[in-house]
């Protein structure tokens, strides 16, 4: 649908036309009072408004034009409305009939009236469409952010989506699976414990993307059901301990965090070592945040070892919900283990 | 006649007994004399337990089921086991070479028992070259310097390469870039250079290694030498005359 209001995909030709009817428009109204107001006749009124306020209006697009701009400010106010409205005048005298000198001298009162017409109402008009420019500028700055935002939340869905992606180790589902059949017929009670635990595993799993934040309370029990279902499998081989204050219990941290850490723990710090190993999980506060700790006590990160896909989408989960404030580290323990260290920032509950 | 013997090797005691229990149970005339935690112990048994049938899990600690059968060699027919791995899977297929998916099926079980009965009076087949083939068709681990052992003052950490933005060398040392922060290494220039992965890491002067990646843009400065701009660092990296063929395309 046509409107006279300036589009962002209106070209040059286009916009100048839109804001010529707008000014005509002005120009025929503002004749119309000056008549009214017994300053002339409305013929005479309508061929100087009409002069006037197109110099102006040229005037100020040539001078725009010129410096490189594409609406009118106060610098080109102040030379293109008294310039206009003097070429206005000329103009309308000319087509009247008389020469500008003549009429200034034969009707003074007519000029000077004109003339204070044209700087008032020159002023309004050029200061309507530099507020309508303003207007617009806002607006798209404004888009311009919400457009950002909707790229950040972007980013962060698909962070999230890759976490789930991951999420579910293939190895890991059918192994224990394996083993919930095998102990089935020898130690059933066991067999169904897995099996639970397994079911709250997965169910944590698929609910993690949908939520923002969970008590690190929760994440800790997900972490025990991981850890317990590979406790079973890896017998005696897997130890582990989590180990956090009641107080800390309630502290808000974003969902399936750790859980990838205490996976890499398994996989990379226990599971390849002949003689097993130990996980550690830890809390604690440091100053105004919370730290948490991720320890095996394998054989380090190789120095070849593929980049960890499961830490590098951590980091930016933690980059994305709380900027810089977070951080995510790495340090070899000795004698043996990795540590990785999480801090999240923020008050607790 | 003896009784024919089997080994069988997995990290998890609870998939050895159930497959223990379930050999018995379609192939009650094997005998399993050797049960294995791991790669190394299974590699040992092979040797001193000498049995006709080896069946290896796949993923163990130690040694992996597939390095060990190529070590030991045509010492017994060998069954491999796995839990996700199709693309063994693939390969074992085609070579007509005996595995199981876990959870083990009983019916698999049974057909797999029936395929060796027929095979145990033959001699075992040499798989060793067939694995080493399926290795050199694996994708490739990258064997370029992925992690990096950094010093803050007294604290150590490991800092992976793809986060590092710029290393500077300082003496005897040099200087990591990254997070925001200044990380002491104690590999020379030199050595990240050879080590690091040259695709993405590109040495631009006698002093300086840039990740590309960190590359906001490269300008000529005055004297035409070229310039770096590093995303998240103000100054700016300069490239030596030795190293501007890079960026000819200024």
């Amino acid at each position: 649908m046509f409107s006279l209001k300036r589009n962002e995909t209106d070209s040059l030709p286009v916009a100048v036309a839109k804001d010529l009817v707008i000014i005509v428009a002005f120009n025929t109204v503002i004749a119309v009072l000056a008549s009214l107001l017994g300053v002339g006749t409305f013929p005479q009124a309508l061929r100087f408004s009409q002069a006037i306020g197109l110099s102006i209006f040229l005037l100020s697009w040539g001078i725009c034009a010129s410096r490189g701009r594409i609406h009118n400010d106060w610098k080109t106010a102040v030379i293109a409305i008294p310039l206009g409205s003097g070429i206005g005048i000329a103009i309308g005298s000319l087509t009247g009939g008389s020469a500008p000198t003549v009429l200034a001298h034969d009707n003074p009162g007519f000029v000077l009236g004109t003339l204070a017409i044209a700087l008032v109402f020159g002023t309004a008009i050029s200061y309507y469409f530099y507020s309508r420019a303003l207007i617009a500028e806002t607006g798209a700055e404004l888009q311009r952010q919400r457009s950002e935002r909707l790229a950040g939340e972007q980013r962060l869905a698909e962070a999230q989506l890759r976490l789930l992606q991951a999420q579910i180790e293939p190895h890991f589902l059918f192994n224990t699976l394996s083993n919930v059949l095998s102990l089935i017929g020898s130690d059933a009670p066991t067999a169904q414990r897995m099996l639970e635990n397994l079911t709250r595993y997965l169910r944590a799993s698929f609910q993690a993307t949908r939520r923002d934040e969970v008590a690190l309370d929760e994440e800790l029990g997900l972490l025990d059901t991981y850890l317990g279902i590979q406790a079973v499998r890896m017998g005696d081989r897997l130890a582990y301990a989590i180990d956090v204050p009641d107080d800390l219990r309630r502290w808000p941290v974003p969902p399936c965090v750790l859980q990838p850490l205490v996976e890499n723990a398994v996989r990379h710090g226990v599971e390849p070592v002949a003689g097993g190993g130990k996980v550690t999980v830890r809390a604690r506060r440091d100053g105004t945040g919370l730290v948490l700790e991720v320890e095996d006590t394998g054989p380090g990160i190789a120095e070849t070892s593929a980049p960890g896909v499961g830490l590098a989408n951590v980091r930016e989960r933690l980059q994305a919900k709380y900027g810089e404030a977070a951080a995510l580290e790495l340090r070899p323990l000795s004698p043996r283990g990795l540590q990785v260290a999480l801090t999240i920032p923020g008050a607790a509950a | 006649m003896t009784r024919p013997t089997a080994l069988i090797a997995d990290d998890e005691p609870a998939l050895l007994a159930f497959l223990r229990r379930e050999l018995a149970a379609c192939w009650p005339e094997l005998e399993v004399v050797g049960e294995a935690r791991n790669g190394e112990e299974a590699l040992a048994m092979i040797g001193s337990l000498r049995p006709a049938v080896a069946f290896l899990d796949i993923r163990m600690p130690a040694l992996s089921g597939l390095e060990v059968a190529r070590r030991a060699g045509p010492a017994c027919h060998y069954v491999f086991v796995t839990a996700y791995d199709e693309f063994a899977v693939d390969a074992f297929d085609h070579a007509a070479i005996d595995y199981l998916l876990k959870p083990v099926a009983r019916d698999r079980l049974v057909r797999t028992a029936a395929r060796l009965r027929e095979r145990l009076a033959l001699l075992p087949r040499d798989v060793s070259s067939l694995i080493e083939q399926l290795g050199r068709q694996m994708p490739a681990v990258p064997q370029y310097l992925q992690w990096l052992q950094v010093a803050q003052g007294d604290d150590i950490f490991v800092v992976g390469a793809e986060e590092v933005d710029l290393f500077q060398s300082a003496d005897k040392y040099t200087l990591a870039y990254a997070r925001g922060k200044e990380w002491v290494i104690r590999k020379s220039l030199k050595a990240l250079e050879d080590e690091l992965d040259p695709a993405r890491f590109w040495r631009v002067h006698r002093h300086a290694i840039v990740r590309v990646g960190a590359i906001e843009r490269a300008n000529r400065a005055l004297g035409g030498r070229v310039v770096l701009h590093l995303r998240g660092r103000p100054q700016v990296c300069p490239v030596s005359r030795a190293y501007a063929h890079r960026f000819k395309q200024l």
